[in-house]
């Protein structure tokens, strides 16, 4: 730190010290080095010529200007150097205090130093303004010492000159700097101080002290802490230590006492000075007076606080309204709004603003312009405008503004509200549409719609009701509309219409409405209140529908049901009906003629009486079944007949009647008495079988070396084991195991051998058809083995081809095997006398489709011709020489009756295949009974 | 010493002969063993040992006459007593015939098995 005679900044201070230093140790030692050697020289040669020479030729070897003197002070001598640097000859040098060499000023001072060391001996130092040739004047600087003899007489006088010009420039500058940084430092308006790295003072400017009242010495002990207001001492020094102790610019604030004892607030703020290396060398800090902003700014925080209160209370005001609400100015500008504002725009309130960022484009000229009204005339402001919400919809706003006036009635402010009326406008648009589409719906109705009043009277009639009756709508409203009624009609019509409104509800009537051409033409009249909330008729609404048609094609259907009654009484046909829950609901005379019944007695479920017991079961389950499924109903029942008192078949049937959508509406059924024709058919039946029985006997014929053979088989193992067993019990001793064994034999083949009998008599013996579960193969394998002998004898090579889990059948074992063994006979014989090929008979069992079983029997024999396939089947159609020709025709016959099917077809080669179809026991039951 | 007991082959496809004519056989006093077709005596070790056969006429496979032709096609003398159970006269003539010494019709007694047998082993 400097002090105030001299530079302030120190930097500046300590450069001048060391260029100071260092020309002084240059001349230094030039002058010793100059001193050395000339004593060298003086000692070396004491003759004073030779020294003049040596001492001249010593100093014209000197890089710098020098110049030798007399002891008296004249110039006696200049190097080269100084010649050469001074560009002038050596007199014009030596001549140096007359001419313009040294300037002019410096000149006296010069000259009495220079006396001075001439007349003390001391070296001679000073600077002075030279000029080299007519050049500009430059600092030189003249350092002169004596060279005396070994006595110490002088002898010379060396003067060496220095150009310091340039060194001297910047010490000038410098000290010029020096002067003005001290000038500013004392003139800012503020107080400047300076510190150690230790925290140690080193300066204050004169503003400083000036504010505080005390000189720089007393401030630089320390004593400036007593000018800091007591209550503040401790956080400034807190601060500044944790401002040295960070390296880095702080600031605090703290009041320091004036001159005059007041204490002012100042703001305190210190920066470090860094070397090149980063190292703190020095704080400088500026404390500036902010008392008086620091009660602006207290007045100020007052005001805002008070402000801030009011407006939080206004806000919290606004916030509690729950629609947006904005303020603006009385020249209609946005000042505030509430939080509501900013949810329902989702923008900021510089966004909201601006009108053309919320209005909607279609409404904005609209908005301006009704505000500009309301700005300019001072009244409330109501409009309706599309607004875009935070979502981007416009939606529609009314908006409410009121003026906010003060005592004097000017307008201070501006309220406005915002409701969102948007899906109120949509209602409203939705109702005015529907209503629109109400009219339109009236108008397009294809009837006679009108309205009345709740008096009755009518207020409105569509287009249609007035271009029928061909009135007005004048001519019509009131009472007008009676004019089209039939005369006829008017009094019942009017007495319906009056019972409707006296019980306020709605009702129908007919009437006959005269066209515009004068036609009169039935119309039902359909009427219905709308009530309000108290029950009171507030309009009528009615339709007339045109119902002449309908009334004629009643009228028509009513004849046709006649008819259609009389129909059914008189034809010669047992009828009846049924609901679609199956209740008997109609019979027609003939029926309950025949059943001796009373309608009622049949009605319902009471037909059931009608039948004989053993058949009701059935009945009641097969028409049970056709009600739930929709099938046909078809059973044969007996059916009591009051004449005779005696039970009939009748052929019962009934078809559903259904509607559009297939649902059943009714049954309709017939009773035919097939009584005769059933009998006859039990006596064909019986016919048949008497048939089928006698070609089985026949069959027999054929066979009785086959059942021989069966029979014989067991019989020889009895007879042979009935003797063993008795030689076996007359040994000795007698052979007991043996026998044994034989007698068990002998029982076996007894079973065997009553066994064979058994089927004999079941196929041969004439027995009512029991109807079972056939297996198909098992039948075709029994039939076989009765056949064996026969075919072997016949030398026909047999190939069996059972297929492997067949269903079986329903039907008579013996009725089915007797057909197996007449085709394998007829094979059998087709094969006789052919000797070309191998006869071979093939019988196989397969399914045919899903629900039948086949037998097929195929022969190589002589088939036949496709012309007769059929005439096969005919009875006493015959091929044989020997045979009847009823076998195919009775197989036929017990097949059908079986419900399956018999045929013949041609092989591809030799011989003819039979094939028998018999339906499997698993196909599906029909709803056919035959009780 | 013991007169070695003689074999005779039943031939039948029915079971209840081929059990039954064997121990009757054995009852009086012969070696006798069953055979289901010829086909299985032409196979056996008992071809060479058979001193008769009891032979049924209609089997599967060859019958009683394909198995006597083949005898004699092989030169094999060994006497048949034929059986069946069918009584058809045309087969029994057509055994004369050929030289069988006779043909027992089932069923038959031990007593006609016997003379039968003893018949035709005597011839031999």
């Amino acid at each position: 730190m400097l002090t105030a005679d001299g530079p302030t900044d120190p930097r500046i201070a300590e450069e001048i010290e060391r260029r100071v230093a260092e020309r002084t140790a240059e001349l230094s030692a030039i002058s010793e080095d100059l001193r050395r050697q000339l004593s060298v020289r003086h000692r070396d040669n004491e003759n004073p010529h030779l020294r003049e020479i040596l001492l001249k030729s010593f100093i014209d070897g000197i890089g710098a200007p020098v110049t030798l003197c007399a002891p008296t002070g004249e110039m006696v001598a200049v190097n080269r150097f100084g010649q050469e640097y001074h560009r002038k000859s050596v007199e014009e040098i030596m001549d140096w205090t007359s001419g313009e060499m040294i300037f002019a000023a410096d000149l006296p001072r010069v000259k009495a130093a220079w006396q001075r060391s001439i007349e003390t001996g001391e070296p001679y130092d000073v600077e002075v303004r030279a000029r080299r040739a007519h050049g500009p004047y430059r600092w030189m600087r003249l350092h002169g010492f004596p060279v005396r003899d070994s006595d110490g007489s002088i002898l010379r006088w060396c003067v060496l000159h220095l150009d310091i010009h340039d060194s001297k420039s910047a010490e000038e500058a410098l000290a010029a700097s020096e002067r003005n940084l001290k000038l500013t430092i004392n003139t800012m308006p503020a107080m400047a101080w300076t510190a150690d790295t230790s925290g140690n003072v080193e300066f204050f400017n004169d503003n400083f002290l000036d504010y505080v009242g005390l000189p720089l010495d007393r401030m630089l002990d320390d004593s400036w802490k007593q000018a800091v207001h007591p209550d503040d001492v401790d956080d400034l020094l807190e601060t500044w230590k944790v401002v040295m102790a960070a390296g880095r610019t702080g600031e605090t604030e703290a009041r320091l006492r004036r001159f005059d004892g007041t204490y002012r607030w100042f703001l305190m703020r210190v920066s470090p000075l860094r070397d090149e290396s980063g190292k703190v060398v020095r704080w400088y800090g500026i404390n500036t007076d902010v008392d008086a902003w620091r009660q602006t700014e207290r007045q100020r925080q007052q005001a805002e606080d008070s402000l801030r209160a009011s407006e939080l209370m206004l806000r919290s005001m606004l916030d509690s309204i729950a629609a947006p609400i904005g303020f603006f100015n009385s020249d209609g500008e946005l000042e505030a709004v509430n939080h509501l504002v900013g949810d329902y725009f989702g923008k900021s309130f510089e966004e909201v603003s601006q009108w053309e960022n919320i209005v909607h484009p279609d409404d904005l000229v609209a908005s301006q312009a009704a505000w500009q009204r309301a700005i300019e005339a001072g009244a409330a402001y109501e409009h309706e405008a599309r607004i875009r919400r935070a979502d981007g919809e416009y939606r529609w706003n009314d908006h409410r503004g009121y003026p906010m006036r003060d005592a004097e009635g000017r307008i201070v402010r501006w309220c406005v509200l915002q409701i969102d009326i948007h899906d109120r406008k949509q209602a409203e648009a939705r109702l005015a549409a529907s209503e629109r589409n109400l009219d339109q719906i009236i108008s397009g109705i294809p009837g006679l719609a009108w309205t009345a009043l709740p008096d009755g009277h009518a207020d409105f009639l569509n287009q249609h009701y007035l271009d029928y009756v061909g009135l007005s709508l004048e001519q019509a409203r009131g009472v007008g509309w009676m004019l089209a009624l039939h005369p006829d009609d008017r009094e019942h019509l009017i007495a319906d219409w009056r019972a409707m409104m006296s019980e306020r509800r709605g009702g129908e009537s007919e009437a006959r409405i005269r066209r515009c051409d004068g036609e009169y033409r039935c119309f039902l009249f359909r009427a219905s209140p709308v009530l309000d909330d108290a029950g009171n008729v507030v309009r009528w609404f009615g339709v007339n529908t045109d119902i002449e048609d309908l009334k004629r094609a009643e009228a028509a259907m009513r004849a046709s049901e006649l008819n259609l009654r009389q129909l059914t009484e008189t034809i010669p046909q047992m009828l009846w009906s049924a609901t679609a829950d199956g209740s008997i609901d109609y019979c027609n005379k003939r029926l309950l003629e025949f059943t001796g019944f009373t309608p009622e007695e049949a009605m319902g479920t009471g037909w059931a009486k009608m039948l004989h017991p053993d058949d009701v079961e059935p009945t009641v389950r097969a028409w049970l079944h056709c009600i739930a499924t929709g099938d046909p109903y078809r059973v044969e029942v007996r059916t009591l007949r009051a004449s005779d008192q005696t039970y009939r078949w009748l052929l019962t049937s009934a078809l559903p009647l259904r509607d559009a959508d297939g649902r059943i509406l009714k049954w309709h059924g017939a009773c035919a008495d097939m009584h005769d024709w059933k009998q006859a058919q039990d006596e064909l039946r019986d016919a048949q079988a008497e048939l089928a029985h006698m070609t089985r006997v026949m069959t027999m014929g054929h066979l009785t070396a086959s059942i021989a053979h069966e029979l014989n088989q067991p019989l020889a193992g009895i007879i042979t084991n009935a003797s063993t067993c008795l030689r076996m019990l007359a040994a000795d001793p007698p052979n007991v195991t043996g026998a044994r064994e034989t007698a068990r034999r002998t029982i076996r083949d007894g079973n065997r051998a009553a066994d064979v009998i058994a089927r004999l008599r079941s196929l041969f013996s004439k027995k009512d058809p029991v109807i079972e579960a056939v297996d198909v193969n098992t039948a075709t394998q029994e039939v076989i083995a009765l056949t064996l002998t026969e075919l072997k004898k016949a030398n026909v090579s047999l190939r069996v081809q059972l297929a492997e889990a067949l269903p079986s059948v329903e039907g008579d074992r013996v009725q089915l095997q007797q057909v197996i063994m007449n085709l394998i006979l007829n094979a059998m014989q087709a094969m006789d006398g052919i000797a070309d090929r191998s006869k071979e008979l093939v019988v196989a069992t397969e399914r045919d489709g899903c629900d039948a079983v086949r037998v097929v029997v195929q022969d190589a024999g002589v088939g036949f011709e496709a012309a007769i396939a059929e005439k096969l089947f005919h009875p006493f159609y015959t091929t044989k020489r020997h045979g009847m020709g009823i076998g195919l025709s009775v197989s036929r016959s017990i097949v059908e009756n079986h419900q399956g099917r018999l045929w013949a077809e041609r092989n591809d080669g030799p011989g003819a295949t039979f094939i028998v179809s018999i339906p499997s026991g698993d196909a599906g039951d029909g709803a056919e009974v035959n009780a | 010493m013991t007169q070695r007991r003689r074999f005779i082959a039943v031939i039948d496809d029915d079971e209840s002969v081929r059990e039954s004519v064997p121990d009757l056989l054995r009852e009086f006093g012969y070696e006798a063993g069953g055979f289901s077709s010829a086909e299985e005596f032409l196979a056996s070790d008992k071809l060479r040992q058979a001193e008769c056969l009891v032979l049924d006429i209609a089997m599967p496979g060859m019958s009683g006459l394909d198995l006597q032709r083949e005898l004699s096609r092989r030169q094999l003398q060994i006497p048949i007593v034929f059986i069946t159970a069918h009584g058809d006269g045309a087969v029994r003539l057509r055994l004369h015939e050929r030289g069988a010494v006779d043909c027992l019709l089932k069923p038959f007694s031990d007593t006609a098995l016997m003379e039968a047998l003893q018949g035709v082993l005597r011839s031999k």
